[in-house]
């Protein structure tokens, strides 16, 4: 299997510097790292790693077995960031990484909400035809990724749901669904809802009526993965159910939207 | 003697080069069938059992030999035109009536937009841009059709 520090491969020319900003050794083809030299052609260091401070294994950490190579370039994980010097830089540490889940709006029914483009137009179905207007039962929730506590600012976020929709007891088309934003305060929102486009008074009526006579259950388990400016990846694992199915089992038109918080464990 | 064989070898060395760049192995990889059916937009069909195509994938491509585009947007004046040269009417059948045949759902940063047909279900997937009003912004990036008597493989 390829090592991922391959990808650093490149083909040979004059140029003295590298993708990585590093030298390159003419005569031998290796980048020097200051601490060390890499080899590009083996996609590894040719020393092992090693600190100033007496340590039997420099820079690991023990949730994360990749920190125990002492070959590798970034944990081997090359897209996570820079290796400034040839010392492996720790990574966040996921220990100390937070997130937190609250319900920010009950679910509620909400009617004719408009669907927009990003230039203001309300959005048309197929053929032009109905206006998209969406009537429905929607929730919101908001998360916030915190490091010792504090806001991480600069974290990208990648969410990937996996969402089943249960209308009856009828599974209906389960799917994942991902996104990708970049956080600029740890904070970040979701939406979970279901409903159809209306064309109507009468429409809106039936709508509601539906929703709340048929047993409907959302549930979306979540894996949010963070990368963090200072380098590293976690993941953190959180189940969202939105229904209308109470403890006796019935249908009604009240709502919950319930979730569990997030369980953060590192990126291998 | 050994002269002849050295130009023979080196005649078949130069012979090897014309035969083109040796390709890598790409045989540990899973492939994937794509096709442009309007300039810049992919298809990726799934099949049934029967050979018959049971779900269409529609998205933008990204990576051309002579240029990059960074925009995977997908308008949805895009989609229908795709839609009615793959999928024309006497394929799809009529639209359902009702509200039925128009549900949505939002989960996370994520839209989906759907469109009953007799035979088949359009389904939009976008994202959801911030907005602070009533209202939800969406930006198209991917459509899927699904036949609905057909199961895929």
């Amino acid at each position: 299997m390829t090592s991922p520090a391959a990808t650093l491969r490149e083909q040979p020319s004059s140029i003295p510097h590298r993708i990585s900003g590093k030298e390159r050794d003419t005569e031998s083809g290796n980048d020097y790292f200051l601490a060390r030299y890499y080899s590009s052609a083996m996609g590894r260091f040719l020393s092992p790693d090693w600190s100033a401070k007496q340590d039997p294994v420099p820079y690991a950490r023990l949730d994360n077995p990749q920190t125990l190579n002492l070959y590798a370039y970034l944990r081997n994980n090359p897209l996570a960031g820079v290796d400034a010097d040839g010392h492996c830089p720790p990574g966040q540490d996921c220990s100390k990484v937070q997130v937190k889940v609250t319900v920010e709006q009950k679910p509620k029914f909400t009617k004719n909400v408009p669907l927009k483009d990003k230039d203001g137009n309300v959005v048309k179905g197929p053929n032009g035809k109905p206006v998209e207007k969406d009537t429905g039962i929607h929730g919101k929730l908001a998360g916030t990724v915190t490091v010792n506590g504090t806001p991480a600012a600069g974290v990208k976020l990648t969410e990937s749901n996996a969402v089943t929709t249960v209308i009856d007891g009828t599974n209906t088309n389960p799917h994942v669904r991902e996104g990708e934003g970049t956080s600029p305060n740890g904070q970040y929102n979701d939406d979970i809802g279901y409903g159809f486009a209306t064309s109507g008074k009468a429409d809106n009526a039936n709508i509601i009526d539906q929703l709340s006579t048929e047993k409907l259950t959302i549930t979306d388990t979540q894996t949010l993965t963070m990368a963090f400016p200072s380098g590293g990846t976690c993941s953190a694992t959180s189940t969202r159910i939105l229904t209308n199915v109470g403890s006796d089992g019935n249908a009604s038109s009240h709502y919950t939207l319930t979730t569990t918080q997030p369980v953060v464990t590192p990126n291998q | 003697m050994w002269s002849k064989l050295l130009s023979f070898a080196c005649g078949g060395a130069l012979l090897a080069s014309y035969i083109g760049p040796q390709s890598p192995s790409f045989s540990g990889f899973k492939s994937v069938e794509a096709f442009e059916v309007r300039p810049g937009i992919l298809m990726m069909p799934r099949y049934a059992d029967d050979g018959k195509v049971c779900e269409i994938g529609l998205q933008k491509r990204l990576y051309f030999p002579e240029k990059v585009s960074v925009d995977g947007h997908l308008s949805r004046d895009e989609i229908e035109q795709a839609f009615e040269e793959l999928v024309p009417v006497s394929e799809r059948g009529p639209e359902l009536p009702g509200f039925h045949a128009h549900p949505m759902s939002e989960v996370g940063n994520t839209v989906t937009t759907a469109t009953e047909y007799q035979n088949v279900t359009l389904e939009i997937v976008g994202k959801v841009l911030p907005s602070k009003r009533h209202e939800v912004i969406e930006e198209p990036v991917v459509a899927i059709i699904r036949w609905k008597n057909r199961r895929c493989q």
